[in-house]
């Protein structure tokens, strides 16, 4: 451990870095291969992706892929591919280019190269096809998307682009259209990818979802999008909801993903709760499903189920709106008072003791819980005389059951939504920002940090009791093994991965981590591996997650750079420079 | 009196495993603060590691039951690649996160146990697999209890590993830069110790304390699957905190409460409640005595 091999070692990694960073600047093109690129994919989406027709489990995949044309996971690159050709073209035409078109260019030439790469590992890897049987297609449209790369990196050395604005006032028509089209084109890409049934075609359509999405916010247009909606908050609500409330009436009958869209409901109920606790106020909770598991657990017990030991009955909309909340939150003070004091990894290991308790007595508690069997034959909730599984008619329009629950949650997150909104902007609110952001600051400023993360612990349960109180009955059962530690990663999870501390990103977060599992259930063994991973890349390359707040936002990245200057001075006092 | 007897015999044995794992959290935890949720993995790895090796041995050299050379290949195997598992960790998922926030580091190291449990569940087997007895099947009384040989053989291991972990603290000049770096990273490094090789160090160390414990857990046990990691990692952390986390004695001196503490208490309400006693116990002390019963320390 002498001082002399820790310099050499430091001085060869040095050298080391240096020699890829050389080597990672020599690799470029002249801009003319974007369009070319482009090109190339599209003939490349043009071309047979499979050498013979490919079933799986004697389901043919769909799209024709044995032939030339366009059809199934084919469409998505060349959605992709069109777009590196023209926006390709732009750029070489264009008089100022600058580095952030690069960038924008770049991501593009990503995901035209990932997308193919991604559909034959599945198939090669998931779906045991012999990757003799892939056709050309794909390893042509990868190298296009080389191509679009390449060439995008000879913008590297440009300067970027002034930082995006907001788009100015124009007129209120122009600001009102943006905000119309935005809206119905993210509801067409939500009903377009829940209309995909093929899970190869559905991974090409996310592959490309993302990739635009991630070049539109390279190029500022989100920000941009972010003035006439500023503008215009109630006309865009009201547009939303109108959107929202029109969905079940999309689905022709079809209720099956009326109830995945209700499920991702109460994820994003449950994961809008966690964010109070892990977001806004910094405390890791891992045994954040037991308070879903009680509110579950409260439901079915009031709910008349048919197979139960026990039963009062309470009235439905008391049970979800009051009492399942009010059971979990008084669980959540009666775990937090005593150890909200401890260090926040101390917090998160005495939580997931916690969680692991309620599960264990839940399974134990026999005479209340029917033990490992649970509650089961839990009836859909009535209103009066009215239950709320046999749904209604308006004007002609038949409501199916599960829309109804489906309008719940609407409903329920509208409220949450506004509660949490409200909160954010009190004296509690900005007290827990205080004490996530430091507690012995915090505390000198005359907050009592024991109460103010008590009080988040609480209503982070409310709400899960909220979410588990419905839960119980759309899924007309609550067993011990439903309320497990993965169904805290699960939630937490869509939690980092939309944006801690940030409630769109939340929602965000749920939904895709709620409808990707569905729509991959070809996949679903590897579904938790694949969280595990996430959750270790999205820390170590954008623990913002994907729709930060602003304050997050600032708040990492100024730390990591604080950081990596504070260790370059102590370096350079090292090295004698 | 011989029903107690063969209890605290019990919790002990189990005490020398959960002994095995918590001087990994305890050493990780004093050096750099973090709570290595992915170790119980790493302890459910070396067990995954030895019966793979075993099966191995077995169609290969036609090993079968007892065997002492299979017992150390066995060993060995676990602890040559618990290590590897260990320092890829540290390397790529926390090293990078050292400056970051707290809560970056955390939901990491959750990330890693969970991906490395489903890596083996997705890879491996989901399902309950036997564990060879590589240890003579013998047992024999003392005062009315039965006591088996491989108990006597864990718990002396435990102890040895122990000893020789602090002796290593103690006296030697990797060892001394340890306690420097658990002391005060920044300084140590001013003196000239190669502060990334210490803590690389420190994760090589306990990772192969764990995969022993993976081992001898399986024999233990009887059975192995890929979510024991979980359970084992939270009653180890439990021990070293009960202990006094970042102290290696009060490790080994939590596990060994603990284990008696959890049998009996499984003894006298019911088994099924087993696990609602140890974490209760970890609640209570996190309560009343969070800095444990020989006090928080760093390094040796």
């Amino acid at each position: 451990m002498a001082a002399p091999t820790a310099v050499a070692s430091r001085e060869r990694g040095q050298a080391r870095a240096d020699a890829l960073a050389q080597l990672r600047a020599r690799a470029r093109l002249p801009l003319i291969a974007a369009p070319v690129g482009g090109l190339v994919g599209i003939f490349g989406s043009y071309l047979y992706w499979t050498l013979s027709p490919v079933r799986v489990e004697g389901v043919p995949l769909t799209g024709r892929l044995a032939d030339y044309g366009v059809a199934g996971v084919r469409t998505w690159s060349l959605v992709v591919a069109v777009a590196a050709l023209v926006y390709g073209a732009l750029v070489l035409r264009s008089r100022s280019r600058n580095g952030t078109q690069g960038q924008g260019l770049a991501r593009l030439g990503i995901g035209l190269a990932v997308l193919p790469l991604l559909w034959v590992f599945t198939l090669v890897l998931f779906l045991e096809i012999d990757i003799g049987r892939i056709g050309p297609g794909p390893w042509v449209t990868l190298a296009g998307g080389v191509l679009v790369w390449l060439a995008a990196r000879s913008l590297l050395q440009a300067p970027a682009a002034p930082a995006a604005e907001p788009w100015a006032r124009r007129s209120t028509a122009v600001d009102l259209a943006l905000v119309l089209v935005a809206e119905l084109v993210a509801y067409g890409v939500f009903l377009i990818g829940i209309a995909i049934i093929d899970p190869g075609e559905f991974l090409g359509f996310f592959t490309a979802l993302t990739t635009l999405a991630a070049t539109l916010s390279t190029l500022g247009v989100f920000k941009g999008l972010s003035g006439p909606f500023g503008r215009n908050e109630g006309v865009a609500l009201a547009l939303l909801a109108v959107l929202l409330l029109l969905f079940p009436f999309t689905q022709e009958g079809n209720t099956f993903w009326i109830q995945v869209t209700a499920q991702a409901g109460l994820f994003v109920l449950a994961a809008l709760g966690l964010n109070i606790v892990v977001g806004s106020a910094g405390l890791l909770d891992l045994g954040y499903v037991a308070f879903f598991g009680i509110g579950a657990y409260t439901a079915a017990i009031t709910g008349n189920a048919l197979l139960t030991n026990v039963n009062f009955h309470i009235p439905f909309l008391l049970v979800v709106f009051i009492v399942a909340p009010a059971v979990a939150a008084f669980f959540g003070v009666l775990l937090g008072a005593p150890t909200l004091r401890l260090r926040g990894d101390y917090l998160a290991i005495v939580t997931l003791g916690f969680g692991e308790i309620v599960r264990i007595t839940l399974n134990n508690l026999d005479p209340i819980t029917r033990g490992p069997n649970g509650i089961s034959s839990i009836p859909d909730p009535a209103i009066g005389g009215w239950s709320m599984g046999s749904g209604f008619t308006v004007a002609g329009f038949e409501i199916s059951g599960n829309s109804v629950y489906y309008y719940l949650l609407l409903a329920l997150i509208a409220i949450t939504l506004a509660v949490i909104y409200r909160l954010n902007d009190s004296r509690i609110g900005r007290a827990w920002v205080a004490v996530r952001e430091d507690e012995v600051a915090a505390a000198a400023m005359g907050i009592n940090t024991t109460i103010i993360k008590l009080l988040a612990f609480a209503a982070g349960a409310w709400f899960a009791g909220m979410s588990g109180a419905v839960n119980a009955h759309l899924l007309t059962q609550v067993s011990p093994d439903s309320y497990t530690f993965p169904f805290s990663v699960l939630i937490l999870a869509m939690v980092v991965l939309g944006g801690l501390g940030n409630p769109p990103g939340v929602v965000l977060g749920a939904i895709i981590l709620t409808f990707l599992p569905e729509k991959l259930r070809e996949f679903s063994d590897i579904r938790f591996l694949v969280f595990g991973f996430a959750l270790i890349l999205i820390m170590r390359f954008r623990p913002e997650g994907l729709l930060p707040s602003a304050r997050r936002r600032r708040e990492l990245h100024a730390t990591d750079e604080t950081a990596a200057a504070e260790s370059q001075q102590l370096f350079d006092i090292r090295s004698g420079t | 009196m011989d029903e107690l007897i063969q209890q605290l015999a019990n919790g002990v044995t189990k005490g020398s495993y959960y002994a095995l794992i918590a001087l990994g959290y305890t050493m990780v935890y004093g050096i750099i603060q973090l709570i290595n949720f992915a170790h119980g993995e790493v302890y459910m790895l070396g067990a995954f590691i030895g019966l793979w090796t075993f099966n191995f041995g077995a169609s290969a050299f036609g090993w079968g039951g007892t065997s002492l050379v299979a017992l150390v290949v066995v060993m060995l195997m676990a602890t040559l690649f618990t290590p590897v598992v260990g320092v890829s960790l540290e390397r790529f998922a926390y090293r990078p996160l050292r400056h970051a926030p707290r809560l970056a580091p955390l939901i990491t190291a959750l990330g890693a146990s969970f991906a490395l449990q489903q890596l083996v569940a997705v890879f491996y087997s989901r399902g309950q697999l036997a564990f060879p007895d590589l240890f003579p099947n013998t047992s024999f009384q003392i005062l009315g209890a039965t006591i088996q040989v491989l108990w006597v053989f864990m718990v002396a291991l435990a102890l040895l590993l122990t000893f020789i972990l602090t002796a290593f603290i103690r006296t030697t000049r990797l060892g001394k830069a340890m306690r420097a770096t658990a002391e005060d990273p920044d300084t140590a490094r001013l003196m000239g110790i190669n502060v990334d090789q210490i803590i690389a160090l420190t994760f090589i160390i306990g990772s192969a304390l764990a995969g022993v414990g993976g081992v001898l857990a399986g024999m233990y046990l009887g059975q192995i699957n890929f979510f024991m990691g979980f359970i084992a990692g939270l009653k180890a952390f439990t021990a070293a905190v009960l202990g006094g986390i970042g102290n290696i004695g009060g490790a080994v001196l939590g596990a060994f409460l603990l284990g008696i503490l959890e049998t009996f208490g499984a003894a006298y309400l019911g088994g099924e409640w087993q696990d609602v006693f140890a974490f209760g116990v970890l609640i209570l002390v996190l309560v009343f005595r969070p800095t444990g019963l020989l006090g928080e320390r760093v390094g040796g």
